[in-house]
C-alpha cells in the first residue's frame, strides 16, 4: 500500500507531467538564427579540406613557376656572368644579381663616349669600372689613337691614383685596363703584392697589350675577344664583358697568357631543382584518444580511458624538390593508429553479436531506477544479459527496445578493447633546411589528407552501465576523408653524395575529424618520430 | 511527418524538419523548463540552449521511438536547467537545514495528505503548475527531481552537489509549502476561481 506521501506525489506528478506552455514567439527566431549560424560554421568546417587543398595547389604552382622561370633563363645570361667574387653564402646572391643588372645597363652606352670615362678612378661602383675596361678593350679598333694618348697620360697618373686605391681591386682593374690598349705598361711593384684579383687584372693587362689588331689570332687564351672584331659594338661588349669577368682567378701562374678554366662556380640563383625520393617509417610516441564521443551528451556519463597502443605507425614514400634552403615534399603513406580503451562502467561484451531468444525475464527496481534483466541459458548456466535499454522517466519505465530477438551482450564489468584506424595518407609539406657540412637541420610543415580505408574495434553507445557496443565498421564509412596538419623538425646526415639519412620528430594535429552520423568522431593528435633514407637523383 | 523522418531530417539539418520538431516539442519542453526555472526569461534561455543542444546532437540519437526521443530531449532540458540553477542553488540549499519534523507532528503531516486526493484533482494542472512555480528555487528543484522525475535523494544529492539530508529537508519543506498553498485556496474558497 502506498504511503500518503507517495500518493500525494503521484497526484501532483500526474497533473504536471503533460503540461504544455507555448514559448514566446521571438524564441523561435532566436533559435533558428543560432542554428543558421551553426549551419554556416558547419559548412565552412566541411569545406575546409577543399580550401586548404586549393591553397596548397596555389603554393605549389607558385613554387614550380618560380623554379621553372629561374632554371629556364636564356643562354646568353647563363654563359655570361661567372663572377669570381660570387661566394657560396646567400648574402652574395644579391650582389651578383645586382652586378648582372648593372652590366646590362652599361652595355647600352656607346663605346666611344666611354673611352673618356676610363680615367674615372674615383668610381666606387664595381660595374662602372668593369664597363670601362670592357669598352676600352673592344673599342680599340675605332679609337686606337686617341685611346693611346689618353692611356699614356693616364698611365702616368695611374700610380698616384692607385696608391690611394690599391686595395680597391675594381679600380685597379680600371686603371690597368686603360693602359692595356696603349703601350705595354710596366707593372708597378706595389701591385705585385696586392691580392688575388690584382693578379687577374695584371693578366688582362698583359693580354691586352699583346693583342694588336693584326696579331690577335696568335694570342692564346683570348680568342674569344678576337672573334668579336667583326661584331657590332654591343655584341662585342657583351663578349668582352663576359670574358673579362671570367678571367679573375683563372690565370695560370706559369703562363700568364694562358687562361685556365676551372669548373665554373655554380650560381645558386640558377641552380636547378634538386629532386630526391625518400622512404620513411614512423611511430607515435604520444597519442591523444582517437575515438571521440559526441559532445554535450548530458544524459550519458561514459568513463573510459584511452592509451596509445601498438602499432601506431606510418610508412611512406615521398618526393622532394629542393632549391637552396627551401623544399617542397609530396608523398603517400600508409598509417595505422591504434588505441587501447579501458572502462569501469560500460557493460559490454563485443564478442557476442548474436541473436537469442530469451528464456527468462525479471525486472530489477532500485533507488537508481529500474532495468529489465534477461536470462540466457548457456552451458546449463543461466547468464544475465543486459539487453533492454530502459529509461526511467516520470517514475515509469519505458522500453526502448524490442525485447524479442534483440542484440544481446554479456555483462562485463571491466571491459577493455582496442580500436584501430587504417589510412592511406597524402602528406604535403614545405620546409626550410640549413646545412652544416654533412649535417642538415630543418623544419617542415603542411597538411596531411587522410583517407580511411579500414577500422577495427568498437564504440560504446547507450546509457551508463547499460551500454552496448557498435563496431567501428558500422559507424565509420570507408573512404571518409580527414585532414591533419603536421609540423616536423628534421635532422639529416649525408652519408654520401646521393644518400641522406633522416630523423624527424613530428607533431600532427587534427583539423578535420572523420565523424559519423551518430556523432562519433575520429581525431588524431599525436606526437611521434620518423626515420628514413633519401636518395638524390 | 513521421518521427523517423523528423529525426532524419534534423540530422541532415533540413529546416523543415527542424521547424516541425520545434512546433511539436517546444511547448512541452518549455513547460519543463518553467517547472525548474520560475523566471520566464531564464526559462526561455534554458529552452533555447537545450534546443540548440538537441539540434546539434540529434545525430547521436540512434533510436526512432517517439517516447524515447522525447525522453532524450526532456533529459537534456532538465540538465540544462539544472546547470543554470546549480551555480547558486547549492548555497541556497545549504543555508537552512532545519529539522522540520519538530515543527509539525508526523501524524498531522501524514493525515493531511489524505485530504488532498480530491482537491488536487479539482485544482487542475495549471494551478498546480503555478503553485509549484511559486516555490523557492531550492524547494522547487528538489521537489521536481524527486516527485516528477523520480530521482532518489542520493541521486539528487549527487546531481546538485548537496547532502542527502539537505535534499530530504528541501522536499519536506516543499511539500509543506505546497500543502499550505492548497489549504489557502480551500480556506478562501477560491478553488472554483482557480479551477
Amino acid at each position: 500500500m502506498k504511503s500518503p506521501e507517495k500518493n500525494f506525489d503521484e497526484l501532483i506528478k500526474q497533473q504536471l507531467s503533460d503540461i504544455e506552455i507555448q514559448p514566446p514567439a521571438p524564441l523561435k527566431k532566436q533559435v533558428f538564427g543560432k542554428l543558421a549560424m551553426l549551419a554556416f560554421f558547419r559548412y565552412i568546417k566541411r569545406n575546409s579540406l577543399f580550401v586548404l587543398l586549393l591553397l596548397m595547389i596555389s603554393v605549389l604552382g607558385i613554387f614550380s613557376y618560380n623554379a621553372s622561370r629561374e632554371t629556364g633563363s636564356d643562354p646568353k645570361e647563363n654563359n655570361g656572368y661567372k663572377s669570381s667574387s660570387y661566394k657560396t653564402d646567400n648574402e652574395n646572391d644579391n650582389t651578383a644579381a645586382q652586378k648582372n643588372q648593372d652590366i646590362t645597363f652599361d652595355e647600352k652606352k656607346s663605346d666611344a663616349t666611354h673611352n673618356e670615362n676610363t680615367t674615372h678612378n674615383s668610381n666606387s661602383n664595381t660595374n662602372n669600372n668593369t664597363q670601362d675596361l670592357a669598352d676600352n678593350t673592344t673599342g680599340s679598333e675605332k679609337n686606337i689613337q686617341p685611346e693611346t694618348e689618353h692611356s699614356a697620360a693616364k698611365t702616368a697618373v695611374a700610380p698616384a691614383i692607385n696608391n690611394s686605391q690599391k686595395r680597391h681591386d675594381d679600380n685597379l682593374t680600371s686603371n690597368l685596363a686603360t693602359s692595356a690598349s696603349g703601350t705595354p705598361t710596366e707593372i708597378l711593384p706595389e701591385y705585385e703584392n696586392n691580392d688575388h684579383t690584382q693578379g687577374n687584372n695584371l693578366a688582362i693587362n698583359k693580354s691586352g697589350t699583346a693583342l694588336q689588331e693584326t696579331s690577335n689570332a696568335a694570342a692564346s687564351g683570348v680568342q674569344e675577344i678576337n672573334k668579336t672584331t667583326g661584331y657590332s659594338p654591343n655584341v662585342r661588349t657583351e663578349f668582352a664583358i663576359s670574358e673579362m669577368l671570367t678571367l679573375p682567378g683563372l690565370i695560370d701562374t706559369e703562363n700568364s697568357l694562358k687562361v685556365s678554366y676551372p669548373p665554373a662556380p655554380v650560381n645558386k640563383m640558377r641552380q636547378p631543382l634538386s629532386w630526391s625520393v625518400g622512404m620513411n617509417i614512423g611511430h607515435s610516441l604520444l597519442q591523444y584518444p582517437l575515438t571521440r564521443l559526441p559532445e554535450n551528451r548530458d544524459d550519458d556519463t561514459y568513463s573510459y580511458s584511452s592509451t596509445l597502443y601498438y602499432p601506431s605507425i606510418t610508412a611512406g614514400i615521398d618526393i622532394r624538390a629542393e632549391k637552396r634552403h627551401l623544399f617542397f615534399e609530396a608523398g603517400v603513406q600508409y598509417a595505422r593508429f591504434t588505441e587501447n580503451i579501458k572502462s569501469d562502467n560500460v557493460l559490454i561484451n563485443p564478442q557476442n553479436h548474436q541473436f537469442y531468444n530469451f528464456t527468462g525475464q525479471t525486472m530489477n527496481v532500485d533507488t537508481g531506477g529500474g532495468s529489465y534483466h534477461y536470462f540466457w541459458i548457456c552451458d546449463s548456466v543461466p547468464r544475465l544479459l543486459d539487453s533492454v535499454w530502459t529509461w526511467k522517466i516520470d517514475t515509469t519505465y519505458l522500453n526502448l527496445y524490442d525485447t524479442v530477438n534483440t542484440k544481446v551482450y554479456d555483462t562485463l564489468h571491466h571491459p577493455e578493447w582496442r580500436n584501430s584506424y587504417t589510412f592511406i595518407e597524402l602528406p604535403l609539406s614545405v620546409g626550410w633546411q640549413y646545412n652544416f657540412g654533412k649535417l642538415n637541420v630543418g623544419i617542415k610543415t603542411g597538411p596531411i589528407m587522410s583517407l580511411l580505408v579500414g577500422t577495427k574495434g568498437f564504440v560504446p553507445s547507450g546509457r551508463n552501465e547499460q551500454a552496448y557496443m557498435n563496431t567501428l565498421d558500422s559507424e565509420f564509412k570507408k573512404f571518409s576523408m580527414g585532414l591533419s596538419w603536421h609540423i616536423a623538425t628534421m635532422v639529416s646526415y649525408l652519408i654520401n653524395e646521393r644518400i641522406l639519412l633522416e630523423c624527424q620528430p613530428y607533431y600532427r594535429m587534427n583539423l578535420k575529424s572523420i565523424s559519423t552520423s551518430s556523432g562519433y568522431a575520429m581525431k588524431n593528435n599525436s606526437l611521434g618520430i620518423t626515420v628514413g633514407v633519401r636518395y638524390f637523383f | 511527418m513521421e518521427i523517423i523522418e523528423l529525426i532524419d531530417g534534423c540530422r541532415k539539418w533540413h529546416k523543415k524538419a527542424q521547424n516541425e520538431l520545434y512546433d511539436k516539442y517546444a511547448p512541452r519542453l518549455f513547460a519543463v523548463s518553467l517547472r525548474y526555472v520560475a523566471d520566464r526569461d531564464l526559462a526561455r534561455d534554458v529552452l533555447q540552449e537545450a534546443l540548440i543542444k538537441i539540434y546539434k546532437n540529434i545525430g547521436s540519437f540512434t533510436l526512432t521511438d517517439d517516447k524515447a526521443f522525447y525522453c532524450w530531449m526532456h533529459r537534456i532540458t532538465v540538465n540544462t536547467a539544472l546547470n543554470h540553477l546549480r551555480k547558486d542553488l547549492k548555497n541556497k540549499l545549504n543555508t537552512e537545514i532545519q529539522n522540520f519534523e519538530n515543527e509539525i507532528s508526523n501524524d498531522t503531516y501524514e493525515e493531511s495528505f489524505s485530504v488532498y486526493d480530491e482537491i488536487i484533482a479539482c485544482i487542475g494542472s495549471r494551478a498546480l503548475f503555478t503553485m509549484v512555480g511559486e516555490l523557492p528555487d531550492g524547494y522547487r528543484t528538489v521537489f521536481n527531481l524527486y516527485v516528477v522525475e523520480g530521482f532518489s535523494h542520493k541521486e539528487i544529492a549527487e546531481q546538485l552537489d548537496i547532502t542527502i539530508n539537505t535534499s530530504k529537508t528541501q522536499l519536506f519543506k516543499a511539500r509543506k509549502m505546497l500543502m499550505s498553498k492548497i489549504n489557502g485556496i480551500v480556506k478562501n474558497n477560491t478553488l472554483k476561481e482557480v479551477v
